[in-house]
């Protein structure tokens, strides 16, 4: 089975103990894998490398056995990416928004974007400076989709969109994973990456703690396994070990 | 398709700055138009202010006759006067005047004659100067006629009297000749090029540098630039080719308009030298914009590259004030402080030459200015190169 995402020991170190260190991990074609940990942990950090949009200090990021700083461009064919905090570009609609995006890659049939602004139901005429969070994030979401890249990267794409929406998000991502598409989601909301991940790390201040199949523990557990359980586990260890990590529901 | 990338140049990156960036190269824009039409027409001014005075001939001829009449009046008590002779008094009396004169003057000089008279005093109105003030300078200069000083018995005179009184104040008769002499167009024209007119353009340079990469690293919204198969030279250089045109457009249509009301005000006009001029602007501006887009390269934060990008230009200008007043034209006049020339050396505003630039289209040429503009050339061009290869290599926080 070929990697579509390969880190391996890679260290981005922000110094005061910030940072990912030693983060090995590997993605294969098709895959949901979910990134879990806490605010702080290191997950946007980790993602920062494979967008290429910093360079660790040591090991490497590989996409599509291509390196993640190197050819960071090219990559961005293949992968669509929802940033944790959404900044739009000052002074534009929506639609004006969506169009740029477009250009840049390359997409000439806009039929894809409109069924994506349909299904998401967003009024793109409005200006994205007066746009609701949830607007946003809508709009976010459209973008890293609008390329139907192979690769998608996901940093806690359903935050800020109501339940309802939420759902749609996730019903979503359950279809394009069946399309084929691999799925790198970080998430600190446990039940997005419980219906949706086959595998998941989870990360504690910089360090990967734990890698947990979730097919094969829901093939041996069956309904007895909880997730939720399981992560709050690893925060109350944290708690009594006195390093003041903090519980997120 | 899938392994396209944009390398270089993004069209789409660059309408999207354009567009983003128009109010503010329409505000510089209208502004710098404005200070351009502006600053020509205090040029044209202030040429053209200079107050005409009757010359020399006219006013000794003037005094001839005063003296004449003056003469008369004493000799038989009359009351002739040039306020007299203007208000329409008997021509009868200024012909018998004129005729005694006439009669005893040596031969080459010029006989006079109450029309020669009249036409004298129009001739002088015609000019600034007012025959009553040349009047009143006759009393004077008739008063002290063959007067000599109480104590160094020496000749008393007008001329001598004024330099006395000025001297008694602290002015040198060289003070007075410099004042008269002083050329004010000199300023008007360093100001435009070297001081406020550039401060327009370094302006907009100063935020459209920042708002082209700092700033959008900084909110976050750079993340979709790079999201999108764009190589981080193709934004970089995108951006330059926009801080390149941009202020290219703006000080096109300046240059326009400059030449354009320099024809209409002056009804000539030198464009060699004009476009000399606004092209040694244009480095000089390419020089501070590559400063601050290197900032904007090289800072994460807005705030930052504002403050040092922006700094450094507004530094510039500063010391070319302070230059100016230490500048060999300003110390000529008596207005300058010479220890303020330092601060030319410590601008890079000094590198913009006007004063050999001047020289384009004279016989005098001076090439002197040539070697400066290569060296801001030279310092745009390695901080646009510096900031492209900085902002490759750096870690962005999105």
């Amino acid at each position: 089975m070929t990697d579509t995402i390969l880190i391996d020991h890679m260290t981005k170190d922000y110094g005061l103990g910030r940072g990912a260190f030693d983060i090995t991990l590997s993605v294969h074609a098709g895959e949901c894998y979910g990134f879990l940990g806490p605010n702080g942990a290191g997950k946007t950090t980790t993602i920062r490398q494979l967008m290429g949009f910093t360079r660790p200090n040591s090991g490497r990021a590989e996409i599509l056995g291509r390196d993640c700083w190197r050819e960071a461009a090219v990559l961005k064919n293949h992968i669509g990416y929802i940033p944790g905090e959404i900044v739009l570009p000052a002074g534009m609609t929506g639609t004006g928004f969506l169009r740029m995006m477009e250009k840049m890659h390359g997409i000439t049939d806009t039929s894809r974007t409109e069924m994506l602004i349909e299904r998401f139901r967003l009024d793109t005429s409005s200006g994205v400076k007066k746009m609701s969070f949830g607007m946003k994030r809508k709009l976010a979401i459209i973008t890293a989709f609008m390329h139907d890249p192979e690769i998608l990267i996901l940093d806690e794409p359903s935050s800020g969109l109501d339940p309802l929406m939420q759902k749609e998000f996730i019903d979503f991502l359950a279809e394009e994973k069946a399309r084929g598409k691999t799925l790198f989601l970080s998430s600190h909301i446990f039940h997005e990456v419980d219906v949706a991940c086959d595998r998941l790390s989870i990360i504690k201040e910089g360090y990967i703690v734990s890698e947990i199949d979730l097919n094969a523990r829901r093939r041996e557990e069956g309904a007895a396994f909880d997730l939720e359980q399981y992560f709050m586990d690893f925060y109350r260890t944290d708690v009594q070990a006195g390093k003041g990590g903090e519980a997120h529901a | 398709m899938r392994d396209r990338e944009i390398r270089t140049f993004s069209g789409t990156l660059f309408g999207y700055t354009a567009k983003s960036n128009v109010v503010l190269m329409l505000v510089i824009t209208l502004v710098f138009c404005i200070f351009t039409v502006a600053t020509n027409a205090a040029t044209y001014m202030l040429s053209t202010d200079t107050k005409e005075v009757a010359d020399e001939e006219s006013q000794s001829t003037f005094f001839t006759y005063l003296g004449t009449l003056a003469v008369y009046d004493q000799m038989t008590g009359a009351s002739l006067s040039y306020e007299d002779f203007t208000s329409g008094g008997d021509s009868a009396a200024y012909e018998h005047a004129f005729a005694l004169y006439n009669a005893q003057k040596d031969a080459g000089e010029e006989s006079l004659s109450t029309e020669d008279f009249a036409a004298l005093i129009d001739t002088i109105e015609a000019t600034d100067t007012d025959p009553a003030t040349l009047v009143r300078s006759f009393e004077y200069a008739y008063a002290l006629q063959d007067e000599t000083g109480i104590f160094t018995g020496e000749e008393l005179s007008m001329d001598d009297m004024v330099e006395t009184l000025l001297a008694g104040m602290g002015i040198s008769t060289e003070d007075l000749d410099r004042m008269q002499e002083m050329d004010f167009t000199f300023m008007l024209t360093r100001i435009y090029y070297t001081a406020m007119g550039a401060l327009i353009l370094f302006l907009f340079v100063i935020l459209a540098a920042n708002g082209l990469i700092a700033s959008q690293v900084d909110r976050g919204s750079m993340a979709y630039l790079l999201s999108a198969p764009n190589r981080r030279r193709a934004i970089t250089l995108t951006q330059l080719v926009y801080m390149l045109v941009a202020p290219l457009a703006i000080m096109t249509v300046g240059c326009l308009l400059r030449i354009g009301s320099t024809k209409i005000l002056f009804g000539e006009v030198c464009v060699p030298r004009l476009l000399c001029l606004y092209l040694g602007m244009y480095i000089l501006v390419e020089a501070i914009a590559g400063i601050c887009y290197l900032c904007s390269c090289h800072f994460n934060e807005s705030n930052r590259s504002l403050a040092v990008g922006g700094g450094f230009a507004i530094w510039c200008f500063l010391a070319s004030l302070l230059g100016m007043f230490g500048s060999k034209e300003l110390i000529d006049m008596g207005i300058g402080v010479t220890q303020l020339g330092i601060f030319n050396k410590l601008t890079l505003i000094s590198l913009f030459d006007i004063q050999a630039i001047q020289t384009v289209g004279t016989g005098a040429l001076d090439t002197s200015f040539v070697p400066k503009l290569i060296v801001l050339g030279v310092i745009a061009l390695a901080a646009y190169i510096a900031g492209i290869v900085r902002f490759e290599r750096k870690d962005l926080p999105l």
